[in-house]
């Protein structure tokens, strides 16, 4: 099990195509990286100014949980960018090591939007079911009920 | 003894795989919830009140773009998956930049996807306030 990095020739071993590789991906993770901040001050501001208290400790949860994500995805990025096989700032292995975390927290941001989902399907699935038809035969009847007594209030002086 | 970087590359094998599982029970997710409102809402079609009509197909169709996006998204993970262990296989460096190149389209898309999503948000919102008015 010999390292990336082990070889003497370092430059025959990791091509230039590759290290453009690695900073072009590590450029588009800066920008996810960005977007994620922004997703964490705004799952703060929206949870915060609600009364229920599960959602809000849900929202620091998650704003957590995105600064540390964040981190990775920072630290991944930036041995992606500064990757340099000529002065060799950070080892292949530093690279690989910080993406694994990045993909670990990944994965634990896909269960927390499965079940994020799963809670909206469920609250979507509960309430247009059962309630929406009731409300919408209840709206029929109370349409019906009031054209009758428009109907019962012409004809009653009839029949008196 | 210090850990190899094939051996973090098998860790970022199983993480990698892990993800495109989560990613594709999200999308099933997804999937159902796009087949439960179409037909929730066909319910109303044919009651004679197509006030809502186009601007929901819109959305809908919408929606099944991003589902294949989705989808497509996650064929990219799985394909670096496979380029990672045809590496790890081989030791041909060529596999380790193409696992490389599915990562960079992978978040590509996500990132397009993020920016993407507010602002065919808001020009659903101005095509049904102006266009299916």
């Amino acid at each position: 099990m010999n390292s990336l990095l082990d070889d003497q020739n370092i430059e025959s071993e990791i091509p230039t195509t590759l290290v453009q590789e690695l900073k072009s991906t590590g450029r588009w993770l800066l920008m996810f990286m960005t977007l994620g901040i922004i997703g964490a001050f705004l799952s703060l501001i929206v949870t915060f100014n609600t009364w229920f208290g599960v959602v809000t400790i849900m929202g620091i949860f998650l704003t957590l949980f995105f600064v540390k994500s964040v981190y990775h995805q920072f630290q991944y990025a930036r041995h992606l960018h500064w990757f340099d096989v000529h002065e060799t700032h950070y080892s292949m292995e530093q690279l690989i090591y910080e993406g694994v975390k990045v993909w670990q927290y990944f994965s634990l941001f896909l269960v927390i939007l499965i079940f994020l989902f799963g809670v909206i399907f469920w609250g979507i699935s509960t309430t247009l079911v059962v309630e929406e038809p009731v409300q919408a035969i209840e709206k029929e009847a109370a349409i019906i009920e009031s054209s009758l007594e428009v109907d019962t209030v012409k004809t009653v002086p009839v029949v008196e | 003894m210090t850990p190899t970087s094939e051996e973090f590359l098998k860790k970022t094998v199983f993480w990698q795989r892990l993800s495109a599982i989560f990613l594709s029970i999200f999308w099933v997710i997804l999937l159902v919830l796009l087949v439960f409102l179409i037909w929730e809402s066909s319910d109303y079609w044919d009651t004679g009140n197509n006030r809502y009509f186009w601007s929901e197909v819109t959305f809908f169709i919408v929606y099944f773009c991003y589902l294949l996006a989705i989808a497509w998204v996650n064929r990219l993970l799985y394909q670096s998956v496979k380029a990672i262990q045809a590496y790890l296989g081989s030791k041909d460096i060529i596999n380790l930049e193409l696992a490389f190149r599915k990562q960079r389209h992978f978040w590509m898309g996500i990132t397009g996807g993020i920016i993407s999503l507010p602002i065919v948000g808001f020009l659903l919102i101005l095509a049904d306030t102006f266009l299916f008015e």
